[in-house]
């Protein structure tokens, strides 16, 4: 598994320095954008175990010792065109998880302060491909519209009072991505499913 | 340009980062999140499907046509006193009995059985008296409700509830056939295999979610 996702990293850095060389294919499409992004949930740390409903049980509020109150995650991507469908890129971010010692447990067992915050610091890197399969003029002589998917792998940091510090596989599917915006700057949405984030959104400057 | 840019990414940092962030430090006595929703689900969820039931159950008397279909009716109108009619209908509050009070324009309400918060379904048991606070309106009304009741659930815990003193008033929101701002003073008290493990009292202030919570 370890060998396989660093082979994908290395595949997909390899083809960004690689695009450096090349040229841009279509007059209109910029060859470098970098895009700032806020989104989340940070999934890694919901997927474990944390369960919603569990909240609107006694034995939830009594036993469990915490629960996550929210985690967003920022962070700045860069991708280079290869072909006008085409980019490759990398995704930085930083993600927040916070959560709070369960009121009813700090209670019970006197053991820490009702509602200390804790939380996790999740920096990830993940090498991205993106494929855009529309792209489009929003009048004849200003504006484009596209929509896009993305496919990312990386690894994350996970460091914290909340959980012991790690690194991970980190990944994210973007099953639809759209950008409305002129030619150098631009406005982006996109919703999917991975390590980081469900939805996340932005600002994206072509140069 | 860049300025901009660095200038909102430290700005989202910074709000972030605040760790009192969507915090209400308004009592020593503060309780966060999740109890306050535990509670609301007594106070929305519970009071509210009543009333809805209720006001339902008054609109079919009142029009005389579907009451049968959905309640068992004992051949009287919801608005004589000594009248029970019981909820027939699947949902929340099946087999729940609604009761005309004698002289006064309120009925009871009571509910023995599985009731869910959020799908977690445990017994409940509940007895509720609505009081109706301008007899003279029609269809969706205010209400001044007290409310007593109890909820069984896993791991030894059993939690009471009732109104403090005076009824808790919910006021219709017209704009929405089901909904009421809450105002008053509702207590919760949890019990693990009988012993008392906590109690609360939660201030309700009028719209969903808006409350706030004391331990005493």
């Amino acid at each position: 598994m370890k060998k396989a996702l660093l082979s994908a990293i290395g595949f997909l850095s390899f083809l960004t320095i690689e695009a450096q060389e090349q040229t841009p294919i279509q007059q209109d499409l910029r060859r470098h954008n970098l895009e700032i992004t806020y989104g989340g949930p940070a999934l890694c740390y919901f997927g474990e175990g944390e369960s919603y409903n569990k909240k609107y049980s006694l034995s939830g509020l009594y036993e469990d010792q915490e629960y996550a109150t929210g985690a967003i995650v920022i962070g700045v991507q860069y991708n280079y065109l290869l072909k006008k469908w085409l980019s490759v890129g990398v995704d930085v971010s930083w993600g927040l998880v916070q959560a709070e010692i369960s009121p009813g447990y700090a209670f019970r067992q006197s053991a820490w302060d009702e509602g200390t915050t804790l939380y996790q610091n999740i920096i990830s890197v993940m090498p991205s491909v993106r494929a855009r399969w529309l792209h489009t003029r929003i009048t004849p002589s200003w504006g484009f519209f596209s929509m896009y998917s993305k496919a990312s792998a990386g690894a994350y940091l996970s460091v914290g009072n909340y959980k012991s510090t790690q690194v991970k596989p980190a990944w994210e599917t973007v099953f639809l991505g759209w950008t409305l915006g002129s030619e150098t700057i631009y406005a982006f949405e996109e919703v999917g499913y991975g390590t980081c984030y469900l939805v996340r959104l932005g600002l994206g400057f072509n140069f | 340009m860049k300025k901009i840019i660095f200038a909102f990414l430290f700005a989202v940092v910074f709000v972030s980062c605040d760790p009192h962030y969507g915090k209400d430090y308004f009592s020593p006595t503060y309780v966060s999140t999740p109890l306050k929703e535990y509670m609301l689900c007594i106070s929305n969820d519970i009071v509210t499907e009543s009333l809805k039931e209720l006001e339902s159950a008054l609109k079919m008397d009142k029009e005389g046509t579907m009451a049968k279909y959905f309640y068992q009716t004992n051949e009287s109108t919801l608005a004589a006193d000594g009248s029970v009619w019981t909820v027939k209908r699947e949902g929340t509050l099946k087999d729940a009995t609604i009761a005309k009070v004698a002289g006064e324009q309120a009925w009871t309400i009571v509910f023995d059985g599985e009731y869910a918060f959020r799908g977690n379904k445990f017994d409940t048991q509940f007895t509720l008296k609505a009081a109706a606070v301008d007899p003279s309106a029609v269809d969706h009304r205010d209400w001044n409700v007290e409310i007593v009741g109890n909820r069984t659930e896993d791991d030894g815990y059993t939690c009471t509830f009732n109104h403090i003193d005076a009824p808790i008033n919910y006021r219709a929101v017209h704009e929405s056939e089901s909904s009421w701002n809450a105002f008053g003073f509702l207590e919760m008290k949890v019990d693990k295999n009988g012993t008392q493990v906590d109690a609360l009292i939660m201030e309700l202030r009028g719209g969903v979610g808006s409350a706030s919570i004391v331990r005493y």
